[in-house]
């Protein structure tokens, strides 16, 4: 029988929720609430017990970070370099900032959230362990 | 039994502390002027670009030189300005066959209909990535896009669609028989527009394959990409 709760579950949902809004991740916490909007019966009923819709939420949480880690800007960098001719090696990839010509932000400086990813999925099993 | 109070409490105290331990590795200087989400999608739309470049190196055989210094994307679309970095595409003959550029404008049909030089802001759209005919200048004419690509780095809804749709008709007419690319073999021997130009929206989210016939009849195609 499982020991978390209906309350205790989405007690834990909320904070994460709002934990991820806090601390500069709420791109991530609106995408992960978006996917609920979407879902099935089938999906309602496959999350139906507390510990299942608790999972859920970790479970999109760290597939959405997944997504929007960097981890692979060098082979990206490489790929380039492999297909492309040019006078000076490729290094780097910039963006333009609208309005403000000669204004760039580099692609590089995006986060890998390798290290984040594995806490998360850590707290995960120690719920889990403890149901 | 429930859990205990203190479990709960333990299990909310360790994601705060996880989150606000990777908090600093968000970009505070960059997402004060891009949002971190307009900057991933920028991230994808550079992926997408890469692997453009890839097929049409192996896949096409063509040699692309890159003009200017660095790969640079752009927050908003603009003219084409030739101190921008772009590339020249050339055939195995070593003939310039088309440019490939990031983030540009282009001339709509209705513009083309209208006859006037005057510009109204629905008289161009962005491209994300362009392959276009050589020494265009100012905003391309729609007769003088080859391949047009918009970069989807979100999940697929229908307004997407509606929108990729909508802006093929500003690009190119429906023809029921289809017409030769010019490519032998990608992204397109053939399509069902006139001109035979390829409009072609890459996605993130594997969905987006739910609309594929929808879109293959008007010369759309979509591609399942991810990061």
């Amino acid at each position: 029988m499982e020991k978390i709760t209906l309350q205790q579950a989405n007690e834990i949902i909320n904070h994460l929720i709002s934990e991820l809004e806090k601390y500069g991740f709420a791109y991530v916490a609106q995408e992960v609430l978006e996917s609920i909007e979407g879902e099935t019966e089938q999906e309602i009923f496959n999350y139906s017990s507390p510990k299942s819709r608790l999972n859920y939420f970790f479970d999109e949480t760290i597939n959405i970070l997944g997504k929007y880690s960097n981890d692979n800007y060098q082979s990206l960098i490489e790929k380039f370099g492999k297909h492309i001719d040019s006078k000076e090696k490729i290094s780097s990839i910039k963006v333009e900032l609208a309005g403000n010509e000669k204004s760039y932000v580099d692609l590089k400086d995006l986060p890998s959230y390798i290290n984040l990813i594995e806490q998360l999925d850590n707290i995960k099993r120690e719920i889990n362990s403890l149901n | 039994m429930a859990l205990s109070t203190s479990d709960i409490n333990r299990i909310k105290t360790r994601i705060s502390n996880v989150l606000q331990t990777n908090a600093n590795v968000t970009l505070a200087d960059a997402s004060a002027l891009l949002s971190m989400k307009d900057l991933h999608g920028k991230l994808y739309e550079a992926h997408v670009l890469a692997t453009v470049c890839e097929n049409l190196h192996l896949r096409e055989n063509l040699r692309l030189e890159l003009i200017n210094t660095g790969i640079v994307l752009r927050q908003k679309g603009k003219s084409i300005n030739r101190s921008d970095p772009y590339f020249e595409v050339f055939d195995i003959d070593g003939k310039m066959v088309a440019e490939l550029w990031t983030d540009i404008y282009f001339y709509t049909i209705s513009h083309s209909n209208k006859g006037s030089a005057a510009n109204s802001r629905g008289d161009f759209h962005e491209l994300d990535i362009a392959l276009i005919h050589p020494n265009c200048m100012n905003k391309p004419k729609h007769t003088e896009i080859i391949i047009a690509i918009e970069c989807k780095f979100t999940k697929i809804k229908k307004n997407i669609i509606r929108e990729v749709l909508g802006f093929r008709r500003e690009l190119a007419f429906y023809r029921k028989e289809p017409l030769k690319t010019g490519f032998t073999a990608w992204p397109a021997t053939e399509i069902k527009s006139f001109p035979p130009s390829i409009h072609m929206l890459y996605c993130s989210d594997g969905n987006v394959s739910d609309f594929n016939r929808n879109c293959s009849d008007f010369g759309v195609i979509l591609v399942h990409h991810t990061i």
